[in-house]
């Protein structure tokens, strides 16, 4: 384990940041028990808690998009919601800021939206390093310290 | 709000006993600490959550008129109760606390990387900070429970759980959703390790029950409708025998909605295939009713003398892809199926002593207290034990009509094939949980991957859900043998008790709307998923269109209507836009 960890970290001298929005209830207790497990993460990914995904308001990630290298939103599985169905809201709201994301030419995998259940240790393992991996790959987000004027325009 | 001289924040980061310092450097940690805004004490110990942990933040309260405490030790759902204890036994308001997770989310994740690990541990303790230090203050609101409870399900569990509950002065409706009370017992014969009768225990505690006043008892029910919050939960209840519907206020609920056996797909070990491949439940059925055993000695099965029989253990437990090909297996182990087969195994001995057994198993686990002495038995008997593994399912196939032949690699006797001859094979079958998607659907219990009821927590919140006032007995949360069950319904009744005694308190982290500057739009409505918002002419505000009004009690603070609100007239106390965003400046 610790061998693919370095791995990941000897792919480029670039260390991305990233921070992944989890839910209370699903993602934060999926990412407990990777812990309570022992699975060896990247350290790139830092987690904000919300109770539900559906309080993800887009302008967080927005806000996140212009600091760091990557955002995740992550909630409970559809159906599976703690609050019934607030992840479907977060849903339909990911999906639109998904599309002015890449108006904004962000590459897709610096937005990511996935569910991870509190039994899902494995899923959030895998996550974690998919990310860490692609971000390594695409270096820097274009979007940090990116100047109005220079915006792309459609 | 404070001005910003006046908070002060203390933080307070935890060794957890080596398991974040010995790769967190928590001393480092500790130092950035003192820089953060507004923090005015930082120090780290061994443990923060002993007596001489706690003592610490009560001190610096004290000292330092701490008025905002951040702890960095493990997840909130171990401990965040117990620093708010801490906070309330000052009089500090128990929400200016946060806790940072840097056990599970850094120290235990990051092994080999003490640089990074103490770097990550430096965010999210800054990122709590700059959380806490715009906190707003928040209130708790207590309301009386309704002292009355529900029990789903009428098998030893919840009729253990309803009769703990109800000496306790609670009225209680115990639903059952078949026809009959006692569940699963009633279809077992004896018991271990006591070797009593199952349907005369039941049989005693059903009359219990029944006689009991503050119990009522309706069977071929099933709940229909769950609204409300802990305390006061509106269910309606269906009968279908004779039919009617009525709805019930209830404080807490009680899950003991049990198990079903593992049932074998068809040909899994010649299963249905066969009338001599049969399941331990069907076995044990058979055997409670067989009296006159052949003359020599032997048993009968479907009038056919049966001189040697097969008990295959781990049939639809402890699966996993190297050894099954199956669309959906059961990982866990069953738990009572081992102690279950030596049993069976030392009771058919007794009645037909020149019956020849074979275990055929995995592992052997007769882990209970007392259930060792059944596997002595069984062995004592001339039962041969032939140990297979993963890798190597035994293997079975018809040798005539009535007689079949299992091909085993003895893990014993270095993977030596041994072919065996039986005229009867037993499975060992495992447990699984009973189907209830339409509870779980109705009441958002969380289940595990497995499909069991989960806990909070194993060791700290044993038999309480992620929804408050919903507890859990028996084996709805897990394999148990009723020995088991029934403690853990005890457990949960007491659990009920608690919370009538205590009553109840609702979080102050919900949503405040301020109804004078809402435009009227109506997204939150049409967004609450508890129908918590309503449309209302005030009178006291002056515009001209209907304004949103929020039932508190009703709101569980998700924060759905907060994000889409487009006037931005509703805060997510607790989780405002600010106390985001300022984690967000700060966590990198």
């Amino acid at each position: 384990m610790n061998q693919e960890i370095q791995t990941i970290k000897d792919q480029s001298e670039f260390e991305p940041k990233i921070v992944m929005f989890c839910c209370n209830w699903c993602t934060y207790q999926g990412a407990n028990l990777a812990g309570l497990l022992h699975y060896q993460l990247p350290p790139n990914v830092r987690i904000i808690r919300v109770m539900c995904s559906g309080r993800i308001d887009p302008m967080f990630v927005l806000k996140t998009l212009t600091k760091v290298d990557a955002v995740l939103v992550t909630g409970c599985h559809l159906g599976d919601c703690h609050y019934i169905n607030g992840n479907a809201k977060a849903l339909r709201r990911m999906k639109i800021l998904e599309r002015m994301l890449s108006q904004l030419g962000l590459e897709p995998e610096r937005f990511q939206l996935h569910w991870i259940s509190s039994a899902e240790a494995n899923k959030y393992r895998e996550v974690v390093i998919d990310i860490v991996k692609k971000i390594k790959q695409l270096g820097p987000n274009p979007l940090l310290n990116m100047k109005p004027e220079t915006f792309p325009v459609n | 709000m404070m001005t910003d001289e006046t908070i002060k924040t203390g933080v307070f980061v935890c060794h957890c006993g080596g398991n974040i310092s010995d790769v967190v450097d928590v001393e480092k940690v500790t130092e950035m600490a003192k820089n953060l805004p507004n923090v005015v004490h930082a120090e780290h110990y061994i443990f923060m959550c002993s007596d001489a942990g706690q003592a610490l933040i009560k001190n610096a309260i004290d000292e330092k008129g701490l008025n905002r405490v951040v702890v960095a030790a493990c997840p909130p759902s171990l401990h965040e109760m117990t620093f708010k204890k801490v906070l309330e036994s000052k009089d500090v308001n128990p929400y200016f606390f946060e806790q940072a997770n840097i056990r599970e989310h850094v120290s235990w994740i990051h092994k080999h990387n003490t640089k990074e690990a103490t770097e990550k541990s430096e965010g999210l303790v800054s990122s709590a900070v700059a959380k806490i230090n715009i906190q707003m203050e928040l209130q708790s609101t207590h309301i009386d429970p309704v002292v009355h409870s529900l029990v789903i399900g009428g098998g030893v569990s919840g009729l253990r759980a309803a009769k703990d509950i109800a000496r306790r002065n609670i009225q209680v409706t115990l639903i059952e959703k078949t026809a009959v009370l006692g569940g699963r017992m009633n279809d077992l014969d004896t018991l271990y390790p006591t070797g009593d009768k199952a349907k005369e225990l039941i049989g005693e505690l059903i009359k219990e029950v029944k006689t009991d006043k503050r119990i009522t008892v309706l069977t071929n029910t099933e709940m229909t409708n769950f609204e409300g919050v802990v305390g006061d939960y509106k269910i309606e209840l269906t009968t279908s025998d004779p039919p009617s519907t009525k709805e019930v206020h209830i404080g807490a609920v009680v899950l003991a909605t049990g198990f079903k056996p593992y049932e074998p797909p068809e040909g899994e070990y010649l299963y249905k295939k066969s009338p001599n491949v049969v399941t331990l439940p069907d076995f044990i059925k058979y055997m409670e009713s067989y009296e006159e055993p052949d003359d020599n000695g032997f048993l009968l099965w479907e009038g056919k003398r049966v001189r040697r029989t097969a008990f295959i253990h781990c049939v639809g437990s402890r699966e996993e892809e190297i050894g099954h090909q199956k669309e959906k297996m059961n990982a866990y182990c069953s738990r009572v199926c081992c102690t279950s087969i030596m049993h069976t195994a030392a009771e058919l001995k007794e009645k037909c002593p020149e019956t020849y057994l074979y275990s055929i198993f995995r592992d052997i686990r007769t882990y209970g207290h007392n259930h060792e002495v059944y596997n002595e038995v069984a062995s004592e008997t001339d039962m041969l034990f032939v140990r297979y593994n993963l890798r190597n399912l035994p293997q079975v196939t018809k040798s005539d009509e009535f007689h079949f032949k299992i091909q085993v690699k003895d893990q014993l006797l270095d993977h030596l094939e041994l072919e065996i001859f039986v005229d009867l094979i037993v499975l060992g079958v495992g447990i699984e949980p009973e189907v209830i998607d339409d509870i779980v659907e109705l009441t958002r219990v969380s289940r595990g991957t497995d499909g069991f009821l989960k806990e909070v927590h194993p060791k700290l919140r044993p038999v309480e859900t992620s929804v408050d006032g919903i507890l859990l007995a028996g084996t709805a949360q897990a394999p148990l043998t009723s020995t088991e069950a029934t403690i853990h319904a005890s457990a949960a009744a007491a659990k009920v008790a608690v919370i009538m005694a205590k009553g109840v308190s609702i979080s102050g982290e919900i949503a405040e709307i301020d109804s004078e500057e809402c435009n009227g739009c109506g997204i939150c409505i049409s967004l609450c998923p508890y129908e918590a918002i309503s449309f209302e002419e005030k009178v006291e505000i002056s515009t001209t269109h209907p304004v949103a009004v929020l039932a508190e009690l009703l709101c569980k603070g998700c924060g759905t209507c907060v994000s889409a609100c487009p006037s931005g007239v509703i805060t997510a106390k607790g989780y405002t836009d600010e106390q985001i965003l300022a984690q967000i400046d700060a966590i990198f």
